[in-house]
């Protein structure tokens, strides 16, 4: 037997899939699978800086070990280029988190 | 239209716990397979803004892309998830004689409709497999997909509202926003006589069907034979410019290596850039992943895809001695030259391991580099793709 859970969403692909006569479409998009960064040193500031405009998984798919000082230039191109709202002083802050949970400087083996 | 996101509230609805995932044969390649609105299971890439990758199986379904299983990828997180489409417009303005607000029933009974089969492929599809690695979306080869798009060519519209001498340019808007006003929306631009051949178009079906919402419902640019970055979704202002546009997605992103290989020395930069054209030319094998098992000495047919940007493919080469010698496949239907093309061949393999390779060159010579070739984006990787069996 379907959940109750299934059948709405069933119902909702259902009625999503309304045809061309409909005169609007809406969509449900699934909840964030990891609306957190993983646990490491400042993870609050990690939280409060870098969810403002994408999910974690934008940091957990990228190339393993990668040295701080590529986090870094990663963190400086989302202030400069993306226009995130991060002071200078927390640059550094970022990249450490990044570098020790996601980079070459992790202890505990990845998920 | 049913109000059923009133029914259940603000609640997300469709939270499914992926249980199953793919490994991508890279570091930090575990995807789970996520049923989004209007979408099969697709492996994830990220939740927000949502990036879907096609499983690599669903090509060797179909010569056509299933809607269901086109790939997602959008680049700022505010994306329409609810557009009512009466009141959608598409805003045609800037060097013209008459500016136009056309809406999806203008497009589909004010103009002649064209219609063709046509591949999207992420500037980046297969950028997980970049070595060294480069950051972006880690994509494997799935950031592609092929369908038949029905629509109004984009000149009809331009030549409706009228081109002022002069005009250069024509930038794309749509839909989506970033987060934040200090971001750069997501804007795209086609040089005039680009704009002009007969082929850009507004699409309003694909498949026969109404656009998903991710693949950019209800109208989104058609550019055949160019990288996905063009296609712009949800698209609602084209932009007449008599000069070169200089936003962001122009100027500094989506752009590659100005020399005919668009690479440069693994983990160098380059020293100029353009923006990102055409696709090169690729071939896959569909019905044989890599690591599969195979009967030896029995005949057995192997398939696949080929496509390029749009001159056709010619030829499509096959080797099952790891590229000592080569044979030509047997081409499927040509449903165009913007197409996937079909090729099968048979094989009578040996007891063992063999390293399969395919190369596809297309009607002006080009083809596959034998070993990848690199740039800082990851973009258009184009390899001669092995895939190593075992027979037995």
């Amino acid at each position: 037997m379907p959940t109750l859970h299934q059948v709405i969403v069933i119902a909702t692909a259902m009625l999503a899939a309304t045809p061309a006569s409909a005169a609007a479409l809406k969509i449900d998009l699934p909840r964030e699978s990891a609306p957190s960064y993983r646990p490491g040193p400042n993870l609050e500031l990690v939280n409060a800086r870098c969810l403002i405009c994408h999910s974690s998984d934008y940091a957990a798919m990228q190339p393993p070990n990668w040295p701080r000082k590529t986090w870094e230039a990663e963190v400086t191109k989302m202030k400069k280029v993306y226009g995130a709202p991060i002071a200078d002083e927390e640059i550094p802050t970022l990249a450490d988190y990044f570098a020790k949970t996601y980079g070459n400087e992790s202890i505990t083996p990845k998920p | 239209m049913l109000g059923h996101g009133g029914m259940f509230g603000s609640a997300p609805l469709a939270a499914l716990a992926a249980d199953r995932v793919v490994d991508l044969p890279f570091g930090n390649g575990t995807r789970a397979l996520v049923k989004y609105p209007q979408k099969r299971p697709l492996l994830l890439l990220t939740a927000r803004p949502p990036q879907l990758e096609t499983p690599f199986a669903v090509f060797d379904e179909s010569i056509i892309t299933p809607n269901d299983a086109f790939f997602v990828r959008y680049h700022l997180a505010g994306i329409p998830t609810r557009i009512d489409t009466a009141k959608y417009r598409i805003a045609v303005q800037g060097k013209v004689t008459t500016p136009l607000s056309l809406g999806v029933e203008d497009l589909k009974n004010n103009f002649e409709p064209i219609e063709y089969v046509a591949v999207n492929q992420c500037s980046g599809n297969s950028r997980g497999f970049s070595e060294p690695r480069v950051a972006g979306g880690q994509l494997a080869n799935g950031a592609m997909g092929n369908a038949r798009w029905k629509g109004v060519p984009l000149k009809a519209v331009l030549e409706k509202a009228g081109v002022q001498a002069g005009a250069k340019q024509v930038s794309f808007n749509g839909l989506d926003t970033p987060v934040l006003p200090t971001t750069p929306d997501f804007v795209k631009a086609l040089d005039l006589d680009h704009a002009l051949d007969g082929e850009v178009m507004l699409a309003y079906a694909m498949n026969g069907n109404d656009l998903p919402m991710l693949n950019g419902y209800p109208v989104r640019l058609i550019v055949p034979g160019h990288y996905g970055t063009y296609w712009v979704k949800h698209l609602s202002e084209i932009t007449i410019l008599d000069e070169t546009f200089d936003g962001f997605w122009m100027k500094s992103a989506y752009r590659i290596p100005a020399n005919a290989c668009a690479c440069v020395e693994p983990g160098t930069a380059p020293a100029k850039t353009v923006p990102i054209g055409r696709f090169d030319v690729r071939s896959f094998i569909t019905n044989l992943a890599d690591g599969a098992k195979v009967k030896a000495n029995q005949a057995q047919t192997v398939r696949g895809i080929a496509f390029d940007g749009g001159y056709g493919i010619r030829e499509v080469l096959f080797s099952d001695d790891g590229g000592a010698n080569w044979r030509a496949a047997k081409l499927g239907e040509d449903l165009g030259k913007y197409s996937f093309r079909a090729w099968t061949i048979e094989t009578t393999l040996a007891p063992g391991a063999h390293a399969l390779q395919v190369r596809a060159l297309n009607r002006i010579g080009a083809s596959q580099p034998l070993a990848p070739l690199w740039n800082p984006p990851g973009y258009m990787r184009n390899v001669v793709e092995t895939t190593h069996v075992v027979a037995a």
